[in-house]
């Protein structure tokens, strides 16, 4: 974020040192891309301030009795540059990004090179640890499971167990989870890099939009690779409970197939399917924001990819209880 | 430079083979750096204990944008808040749906020492101490301060691998502590403030499927948890290389093996410890 402390606290030296100002650009870069009709979130209350009170200079140039609203607005300006307001000022930056994203979605030209090469670079990183991963979350749940139905002496049932598990729950979980621990951290490492080189801002320059040719191909990646990977963790997992159920628990093979489809049904898969997609975009929407806004070099780079991390897992955790609450509505 | 290197004989032969091998040598690399950071934990307390201390209060309040937010103790305890609450919406609907809600206590007792409780706190502690540990050893590599720490004759896994380790270890037990009390609340407060089940119905059920003997294993497996994650970041962070962008990839790296390292930890454990009598008994 320091990056847009410096450019917010320049375009207020900006408005009062000059007088008359003129509705100048902070860096001098931004007008080619507002020609463009790239609208730019980051660079936002500066413009804004620059333009609307275009005699804040005057006033504390000149030392003529400040307004309420002129004071109202100096105040403002500080308290946006001061520490204080980060976190609030990264959750904004984060929306306006995701409003950047989501509109330009459907704009041409569509990245669908970087689109393509996404996907598959998602895919590869991700295909194996989300098997590694599901196998054993699945193993272990089917084998807590089993213990408890065996116990009633209704061990017949433990497909039921296995798919619903696997379905609801460790499908969509498991999928972001490696998502965002393999895909998600690699594109924020990736675009953390070139902001520290200052490539995102040379692509300004060149009248290229960064959120529309780099943030939207990845976001749409994430999401897309997500609802794909959601499947092959279902059908893997359900394989690995069905093993283990079968040769290590001795279950019978019949019963258990014959017992997936008991409280599991179509409705359960499409909800867990949306909540894979749902997942997948708010990872790639966190990495690439985290991605975008890096600062302070190599260690800044790392810092923000452990926080695209965290910020990832908890966001996937508080829309699985949302989704879950609803999908139950839904399916019930 | 490249001039004056004869080309090997049978390149092909050399390349198919070579992949595998260099794949096994990575591993024998990691397996050496954990013997030799578990080794040098006695050097560590020996030598460096102001600085394990100091790591203890970095781990668990947690340094930056994520202190702002609470540090780890906050997002542990989120990330199990959440998945108690899960446990209540879950199972609520679902035991109704058979008319058995009564029981939603004891899968909250069941489920979440069990499963649920040991494989959330390990997804937290890999996101946030470990991946942090391994985003500051990976800095400390690209600038060359792990080099240094060297030259100036400081054993650097001692100082800051097994220290990490150690602290890690420390710093799970009232992370852990915090993390079951909150999913046991949180599960309680969905069932009976939400969903209006009496408190009565579910506490009789929660205390009575409560085994203490399984509450004392999920601490174990915690444990074990928080040495293999902070060893598999700690590794991570020491081998990043190729700049600002290998920290990052390092980061997420090392996340994606500590995340498959810990599952099979508690899977393993598991199987070890229940077993296939299951140690459970509904007809007490």
């Amino acid at each position: 974020m320091t990056r847009f402390d410096d450019e917010v606290g320049g375009a207020a030296g900006v408005v009062h040192a000059n007088s008359p100002p003129e509705p100048v650009n902070p860096a001098g870069r931004s007008d080619l891309t507002d020609n463009l009709n790239h609208p730019h979130a980051e660079r936002a209350p500066a413009t804004v301030s620059t333009l609307e009170h275009p005699d804040d200079g005057v006033m504390t140039a000149g030392g003529v009795e400040s307004s309420w609203a002129a004071r109202f607005a100096e105040g403002l300006t500080r308290i946006s540059s001061a520490k204080a307001a980060t976190p609030v000022r990264a959750l904004g930056g984060f929306f306006a990004m995701t409003l950047d994203t989501l509109v330009l979605i459907p704009r041409r030209p569509f990245a669908w090179r970087e689109f393509l090469l996404q996907c598959w670079f998602v895919a590869r990183v991700s295909l194996l640890p989300t098997m590694l991963l599901a196998i054993p979350l699945d193993v272990l749940l089917i084998f807590t499971f089993n213990i408890l139905i065996m116990d009633f002496g209704a061990a017949d049932y433990s497909g039921t167990g296995a798919a619903w598990g696997t379905v609801t729950q460790v499908g969509p979980v498991v999928t972001v989870l490696v998502v965002s621990g393999a895909g998600a951290t690699a594109m924020c490492a990736d675009l953390g890099a070139r902001t520290i080189r200052e490539e995102l801002d040379a692509l300004r320059v060149m009248g290229v939009n960064p959120i529309q040719a780099l943030v939207v191909p990845r976001v749409l990646a994430a999401t897309v690779v997500a609802t794909l990977l959601s499947s092959v963790v279902i059908l893997v997992g359900l394989i690995g409970c069905f093993v283990f159920s079968v040769y290590v628990q001795h279950v019978t093979p019949g019963a258990f197939v014959a017992s997936l489809t008991t409280i599991t049904h179509a409705a359960d898969l499409i909800v867990s399917w949306v909540k894979a997609a749902v997942f997948g975009l708010s990872a790639g929407l966190i990495a690439c924001y985290k991605g975008i806004s890096v600062g302070g070099g190599p260690a800044g780079v790392g810092i923000a990819v452990n926080e695209t991390v965290v910020f990832t897992f908890v966001a996937l955790f508080a829309i699985n209880i949302v989704a879950t609450a609803v999908g139950v509505k839904v399916t019930i | 430079m490249t001039a004056g290197v004869p080309s090997k004989q049978y390149h092909r032969l050399r390349s198919a083979v070579g992949g595998p091998l260099s794949g096994l040598t990575v591993i024998g690399t990691q397996a050496q750096f954990y013997a030799k950071t578990l080794v040098s934990i006695k050097d560590a307390f020996v030598h460096y204990r102001t600085e394990m201390v100091r790591l203890i209060a970095q781990m668990s309040l947690s340094t930056g944008a994520l202190a702002l937010i609470g540090g780890t103790v906050a997002v542990v305890g989120f990330l199990t808040l959440s998945v108690g609450s899960l446990v209540g919406i879950q199972g609520y609907n679902q035991f109704s749906s058979f008319g058995t809600e009564a029981l939603t206590g004891f899968a909250s007792a069941y489920f979440v020492t069990r499963l649920l409780a040991p494989v959330i706190a390990g997804i937290a502690l890999a996101a946030t101490i470990g991946a942090g540990a391994t985003a500051q050893l990976g800095a400390m590599r690209i600038n060359e301060e792990i080099d240094a720490l060297e030259v100036i004759g400081i054993r650097s896994i001692s100082y800051l691998a097994s220290n990490r380790v150690v602290a890690g270890v420390i710093v799970v037990i009232p992370l852990y502590c915090v993390a079951m009390l909150t999913a046991y609340f949180s599960a309680r407060f969905t069932t009976t403030y939400v969903y209006g089940q009496s408190t009565g119905v579910y506490d009789h059920y929660f205390h009575t499927f409560l085994n203490p003997t399984d509450l004392i294993w999920s601490f174990f497996q915690a444990i074990v948890m928080a040495i293999v994650i902070m060893m598999v970041h700690t590794y991570y962070g020491f081998t990043a290389s190729g700049g600002p962008a290998g920290v990052g990839e390092a980061v997420g790296r090392s996340v994606r093996t500590s995340l498959i390292a810990a599952v099979f930890v508690v899977l393993f454990l598991s199987l070890a410890i229940y077993g296939q009598s299951g140690n459970f008994h509904y007809a007490g």
